[in-house]
């Protein structure tokens, strides 16, 4: 049970980067598998070197960067599509990673470089508090809160609105004069980076890198996005990010008691990963939740903060009365069931 | 290094063609000249497909163009792209939705185009200061806007994020101020509300101006001058002397005869 904790506050670093590009800047940014295994294999091998954890773990979140800036640029100069130019990345990057892994100075060509034995962040912990403890789930939240913290910062500067703005009006940033070309290679760098040093600190945890570790993450990634924020609601970029958290614990948590069952294996994952985005987004959908969402965070159920679902979509009738017009109030869905 | 003589903007040779050399070529622009001195308010009429809006988004840089050059103060600007011309060019779209950002604030918006010109630096984006700011410049737009500061401005009426999106064109500025009939969208009521809040921060802003508008009315109310165009052309142009004494049926008759001759031009050619 707390292993499942400590996978999930580690790859709510896989979320957190899932929600810039897919919730802030609207870009479908499949790079997620390639960077995560470029975050893996980097540390992994700087680590088999003998380089300090710290740093592997830094330069992994940098090589994540770097394959999401690549994505970007083939996206905004060579005008590729965002799914496309990401799937292409994410396909160059197995071998890149590969040779990544290649890079044992002991010259040896290897498919999986384990860490049995050398120095990782975890290890100080493993050997004070022993393998699965309190501690550790603590010290990895206390990094996970660090990156949310990060990414709430990053979005309230002035690049970060502008950020905001490219993704959800494309043509306005670029009439208030923002480079939305710059905005999204920087952001896919960032999200990216986040999912690169989201596997670096996973093959440490896990104590090995193999060159298939990738795949899936984008989903895995998805699915606490959706997740998360059904549970907690997309009022505040604060809360989404915090619900990207929570979505992304919850979502090894049910993983935990779904493989707890005998007739469930491993290998029935990826079909559970499947069944659970597809109950998050029905979730999401229905009525029901948004209830519990406000039940979990009754501060965002201010009277004059609507839900985004009621955003109007653009009701300017070219003889809407005044009133309509003038009315502040939020513009909701009758109740069903109640007489017009 | 701009003199009273440099003109804040000037169009010369200005032609854009779309789908060249297909069965659906359009000429949407054809050698199209035009100088605006500083403080010119240029209203622009003409029937559906004039080359209107072309123009304008030539202007912009959201399109380039076949031919010609575009020159803001002086300064040749054909090639350069869109995002950096709107350091001294600012637009208000027809579409309500088009010149804001649905799922950010009101302040957020504001903050995102009191940057323009500006370094996106990696500074707070909202600070007291620019609140303050934004909440005195909200006032003058007289919709309860100012109270309303951390709402989403999806949630605003087609009126109110016209007024918004006038708002946050101006008040930085601009050298240049493009209109793209912005008030076709809103009820009477709110259009005369918008035109109104237009000519007013155009004469406090002392702005450059062009606005597009199928009113006639609106187009000889605002403005020191009127052009009118048809079929990519610019086919009457009234000096501030002209425009003074014209009225909704000079305009009409001038489009009939400047149509008629166009018409007969072509026949001969
Ligand atoms: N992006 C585009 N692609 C192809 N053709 C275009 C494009 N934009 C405009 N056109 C064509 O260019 C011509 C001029 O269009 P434009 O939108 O400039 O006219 P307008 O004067 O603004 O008309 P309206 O009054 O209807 O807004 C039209 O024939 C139009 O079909
Ligand atoms: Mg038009």
């Amino acid at each position: 049970m707390l292993g499942a904790l400590d996978q999930g506050l580690i790859s709510a670093l896989v979320a957190l980067g899932v929600f810039l590009t897919f919730r802030i800047l609207n870009f479908a940014d499949l790079t997620v598998d390639g960077s995560f295994s470029a975050g893996t294999a980097m540390a992994a091998i700087l680590l088999f070197n003998g380089t300090s954890p710290v740093a592997a773990t830094l330069i992994g979140a940098l090589a994540g960067a770097a394959a999401g800036c690549v994505t970007g640029f083939l996206h905004t100069k060579a005008h590729i599509d965002p799914l496309l130019s990401s799937i292409l990345v994410m396909l160059a990057m197995y071998s890149v990673n590969t040779r990544i892994m290649w890079l044992g100075k002991d010259g040896v060509q290897r498919a999986t470089v384990p860490l049995l034995g050398k120095h990782t962040v975890f290890t100080w912990l493993a050997e004070n508090y022993g393998r699965d403890s309190w501690v550790t789930v603590g010290v990895i939240a206390a990094g996970v809160l660090v990156m949310v913290v990060f990414v709430n910062w990053f979005l309230g500067t002035n690049f970060g609105l502008a950020v905001m703005a490219t993704g959800d009006n494309p043509a306005m940033a670029s009439s208030l004069g923002i480079s939305t070309d710059f905005a999204k290679i920087v952001t896919l760098g960032v999200s990216n980076g986040l999912v690169g040093l989201s596997g670096a600190v996973w093959a440490q945890y896990v104590g090995t890198a193999a060159i298939g570790d990738g795949t899936g993450w984008i989903l895995i990634g998805l699915a606490s996005v959706i997740l998360g924020n059904a549970l907690l609601g997309t009022r505040y970029v604060a809360l989404m990010t915090l619900g990207v958290v929570v979505g992304s614990v919850l979502y090894r948590v049910a993983i935990y008691f779904a493989l707890k069952w005998n007739f469930l294996s491993n290998t029935d994952m990826k079909f559970i990963t499947a069944a659970l985005v597809v109950i998050a987004l029905v979730l999401s959908a229905s009525k029901h939740v948004r209830t519990l969402g406000s039940w979990l965070s009754p501060w965002r159920r201010k009277p004059d903060a609507p839900e985004p679902m009621a955003v109007a979509p653009n009701q300017f009738s070219p003889f809407a009365t005044a009133d309509a017009a003038t009315q502040p109030g939020p513009v909701v869905a009758p109740e069903k069931g109640v007489a017009r | 290094m701009t003199s009273a003589s440099t003109p804040a903007l000037d169009l010369e040779h200005v032609s854009k063609t779309f789908y060249a050399g297909t069965p659906n070529e359009r000429r949407a622009l054809r050698d199209v000249a035009l100088t605006l001195r500083p403080g010119d308010f240029v209203t622009i009429i003409g029937s559906n497909g004039a080359g209107k809006s072309t123009l304008l988004n030539v202007i912009a840089g959201s399109l380039p163009l076949d031919a010609g050059t575009v020159l803001i103060d002086g300064r040749d600007v054909t090639r350069l792209a869109e995002f950096k011309r709107a350091v001294s060019i600012a637009r208000v779209f027809q579409d309500p939705a088009a010149g804001t950002s649905p799922h950010l604030s009101i302040e957020q918006n504001l903050s995102v185009a009191w940057n323009r010109g500006r370094r996106h630096t990696l500074g707070r984006g909202l600070t007291a200061a620019r609140r303050a700011r934004f909440r005195t410049e909200l006032a003058t737009l007289e919709q309860g806007l100012e109270s309303r500061m951390s709402h989403r401005v999806g949630l605003l009426s087609g009126g109110q994020r016209q007024a918004l999106s006038l708002l946050m064109a101006s008040f930085t500025k601009p050298r240049l101020l493009l209109l793209d009939e912005h008030t076709a969208a809103l009820d009477p009521e709110r259009a005369e509300l918008v035109l109104r809040l237009t000519a007013q921060v155009i004469a406090d802003h002392h702005l450059t101006a062009l606005m597009v508008t199928h009113n006639m009315d609106h187009a000889l109310r605002l403005g020191n001058r009127l052009v009118m165009m048809h079929e990519g052309r610019i086919i009457r142009a009234l000096n501030p002397d002209e425009k003074a004494g014209a009225t909704v049926a000079d305009l009409l008759d001038m489009f009939g005869d400047a149509r008629a001759q166009l018409d007969d031009r072509t026949l001969l050619a």
